[in-house]
């Protein structure tokens, strides 16, 4: 694949690390730009999934959104505790 | 990194459906507003995969396409050794059977995050085996 050379602005301590690694900074950037690209498609292919359901079935009753926060809730806070 | 909502067979199926349930709908909007990833290992698949009618279900979500987006809202994980190892070290460390392989694999793919929500109709059997991994904190809602 045809590869154009880019400036890009980076953390100074990212970079000393990104540097030290065994790999070519050039493909450390071009790895983890295209896992973001990959993800930012995916979450916009859900959101739109999600619009075209409440197009389609309606919107979602209150009282399941309120559960599902709830579930998300106990997974951040365990996971805040498990870091502490 | 945000913990990932990880679908087993059930999870997959219900989001296949043409109506997904209600419940199914709002664990993903929470996941859309957390910028959560969607998760299915592969092996799933295969499960499913003895179902004819389920496995067309499946073929035609993962193929559906928003307009302005070429992927599926789902990543499918594939197997490859670092994860088959993990698989086997749930299963060691669990005392379970070849039979819960791929709830093994559901487990398995929370661990690198920390924990996630696994969306699952037997929350026992994902239950027994996210015990084996202590530092990864798993939560189960049911898909309906």
């Amino acid at each position: 694949m045809a590869k154009r050379k880019i400036t890009v602005t980076v953390d100074e301590d990212l970079l000393d690390l990104a540097q030290a690694s065994t790999l070519p900074l050039s493909a450390v950037v071009n790895t983890a730009l295209a896992e973001h690209l990959e993800r930012s498609a995916r979450h916009a292919a859900l959101g739109a999934l999600l619009t075209a359901w409440e197009a389609e079935l309606g919107p979602i009753p209150e009282a399941d959104l309120v559960a599902a926060r709830s579930a998300f809730a106990g997974l951040t806070t365990a996971a805040e505790a498990a870091t502490v | 990194m945000n913990p990932p909502v990880v679908l087993d067979a059930d999870g997959l199926a219900a989001l296949a459906q043409a109506t997904p349930p209600p419940r199914l709908r709002a664990l993903l909007h929470e996941a859309h507003t957390r910028h959560c990833e969607l998760i299915v290992p592969t092996v799933v698949c295969a499960e499913l995969g003895r179902n004819g009618a389920e496995t067309a279900e499946i073929e035609t979500f993962l193929a559906r396409r928003a307009d302005r987006h070429d992927r599926p809202a789902v990543r499918l994980e594939d197997t490859d050794f670092d994860l088959a190892r993990s698989v086997g070290a749930i299963l060691h460390a669990a005392n379970a059977s070849i039979a819960d392989i791929v709830d093994a694999h559901v487990v398995a793919i929370c661990v690198p995050y920390g924990g996630g929500l696994v969306v699952t109709a037997d929350p026992d059997a994902i239950e027994r085996l996210a015990a084996a991994t202590p530092a990864t904190h798993i939560v189960t809602r049911s898909p309906r």
